[in-house]
């Protein structure tokens, strides 16, 4: 498997606080990485410096063969990397197929200006919002709005997917479509996955690796089943036992 | 009563007009948070320049006012690229400069075009009998006709168009926007070029009525500041409605109450307006 993603050494600090200090990870194509760590440990800032929305203050970022550290959110999303939001943000007053299209049409994405709207109707059957095209984003449930997201990432024509929380707010009946959603997404159009996510027994089944994050640091890095066993990943979350 | 249909239809031509000018002020508002302070020098501009391309190129009324509004755009592009792009992040500064700039362009027009009125040739003449009951001028007639015409043309783009939808992405979210792969800084300068456009819309439309001197404008931008905000930031129907209610009560304040207080009427109902509905009549919440 070749390499796609490689982030070595970058830092990134608000004010006094470091949020992330020299993180160095890789990612290989077709992988699906897991991301977690306890609230405030820098994850979802990660996220932020290679898609493209904050600048790291040190460190490098290269995708695909480019560097990407200095590029702008645009750039990044035209090179192939697609996020969702933690707090889903559709745009509320256009309906599904026309939230897609914007993805379809802003990242240049190859496809014939005569075939869009099928191809936007196509993936909003993908993540199983068939029937619900004219519907104005506002109108959809969380999960309906977190199922457009995905959709819309993947208009952009995605090598990477950066999926932030994606289960968060979800029952467990719509948590389990979700997670076949992410496994459709990786398995089977073989997009690279890093998947952020507070619900450890999802990470620990769909994850290839996991690394974890504390106090923008990486403390650990390893399959599902070396996570669990990791006591600096226990303290990390649970805090040290009592003596 | 006819008296009363009559003052009715000069509110709905006015309306029709300031809903014009201010579709140009909430495209550039909604899309880069820029207030431009010139928006109303952009207007008088447009209707000199339909006078002066008329007059010195020869041109038709239709092809001078195309030609003059196209000269805006371009205009605008120009000033997107050198005064407003370096402002990028701070509003204030953008909102100091094109308040500057409004100031150097009152007084380029007064040195170059002088102090007079000055307005092109009307369109058509004399006037047509509305429904049997008044008679209407043919110029005002067409100017309504005209005005409507591109406001419906700037729905269809904003609507049926991928342009249209980008740009209504952006104003919804623009980080996320830029996320999906459209690029800021494009849109930006296309969504200013054409607020402008829209400004000299109006300009060129409202011109052969109400000749434009070095100093309207600042009338213009207020009254443009006024519909934007009584519709609601944001919303582009609410330029529409906010536009056709501040022209009729102009003119019917004007007409049954007292024509030295035209202005102050329409800021009664803006206050009015703001003290029941804070965000305007169709404005979103700010959460």
């Amino acid at each position: 498997m070749s390499e796609l993603l490689k982030v070595e050494r970058i830092s990134k600090r608000f004010g006094g606080v470091q949020a992330l200090g020299e993180i160095s990870f890789s990612l290989a194509e077709h992988e699906l990485l897991g991301l977690i760590g306890p609230n405030g440990a820098g994850k979802t800032t990660l996220f932020h410096l290679i898609a493209g929305t904050l600048l790291p203050d040190s460190g490098q970022i290269s995708f695909a063969g480019h560097d990407i550290t200095r590029l702008k959110a645009y750039q990044t999303c035209r090179l192939g990397i697609a996020r969702t939001f933690q707090v889903t943000r559709p745009f509320a007053k256009l309906t599904c197929l026309e939230n897609v299209e914007v993805a379809l049409v802003g990242s240049d994405a190859p496809v014939a200006r005569e075939d869009r709207d099928e191809r936007c109707a196509e993936l909003l059957g993908l993540v199983g919002l068939k029937g619900k095209e004219r519907l104005a984003a506002a109108q959809l449930n969380l999960i309906d709005k977190k199922r457009l997201e995905m959709a819309r990432a993947l208009a952009t024509n995605p090598k990477l997917i950066l999926l932030d929380e994606v289960l968060g707010g979800l029952n467990s009946l719509e948590m389990g479509q979700a997670m076949d959603l992410i496994s459709l997404i990786n398995r089977d159009m073989g997009t690279t996955v890093i998947w952020i996510e507070h619900v450890m027994g999802a990470i620990m089944r769909l994850s290839q690796r996991v690394l974890v994050l504390d106090q923008g640091e990486l403390i650990f890095t390893g399959t599902p089943e070396q996570v669990a066993q990791d006591r600096r990943v226990i303290e990390a979350y649970l805090g040290e036992q009592d003596a | 009563m006819n008296d009363f249909l009559m003052y009715l239809t000069n509110g709905v031509v006015i309306g029709i007009i300031y809903a014009l000018s201010a579709l140009g002020v909430s495209l550039i508002v909604g899309i880069m948070n820029v207030v431009n302070f010139a928006h109303g020098e952009l207007y008088i501009l447009a209707g000199y320049f339909s006078a002066l391309f008329a007059s010195a190129l020869g041109l038709g009324p239709i092809p001078a006012m195309v030609a003059a509004v196209a000269a805006i755009f371009v205009l605008g592009l120009l000033m997107e690229w050198t005064l407003i792009r370096p402002t990028y992040g701070d509003d204030m500064y953008s909102l100091i400069i094109t308040f500057i700039l409004s100031i150097i362009l009152q007084n380029a027009y007064l040195f170059i075009f002088g102090p007079y009125p000055q307005k092109p040739p009307n369109w058509v003449g004399g006037a047509s009998n509305l429904f049997g009951l008044f008679f209407y001028g043919n110029q005002r007639l067409a100017c309504l006709g005209v005005a409507v015409g591109v406001i419906a043309g700037f729905f269809l783009l904003l609507h049926k168009t991928w342009f249209g939808r980008v740009v209504r992405a952006v104003s919804m979210d623009r980080e996320v926007a830029s996320m999906l792969g459209v690029n800021p800084v494009k849109v930006n300068l296309l969504a200013f070029g054409l607020g402008c456009a829209l400004a000299g819309a109006a300009g060129v439309i409202l011109t052969p009525i109400f000749p434009v001197t070095p100093t309207v404008g600042v009338g213009v931008s207020l009254t443009a500041f006024v519909v934007v905000v009584l519709g609601g930031m944001g919303s582009f129907g609410g330029c529409v409605v906010g536009g056709l209610i501040l022209g009729l009560v102009e003119n019917l304040g004007a007409a049954y109450l007292d024509s030295g207080y035209k202005h102050m009427f329409g800021f009664v109902i803006l206050i009015l307006v703001l003290f029941f509905r804070p965000a305007g009549l169709f404005g979103q919440k700010q959460l």
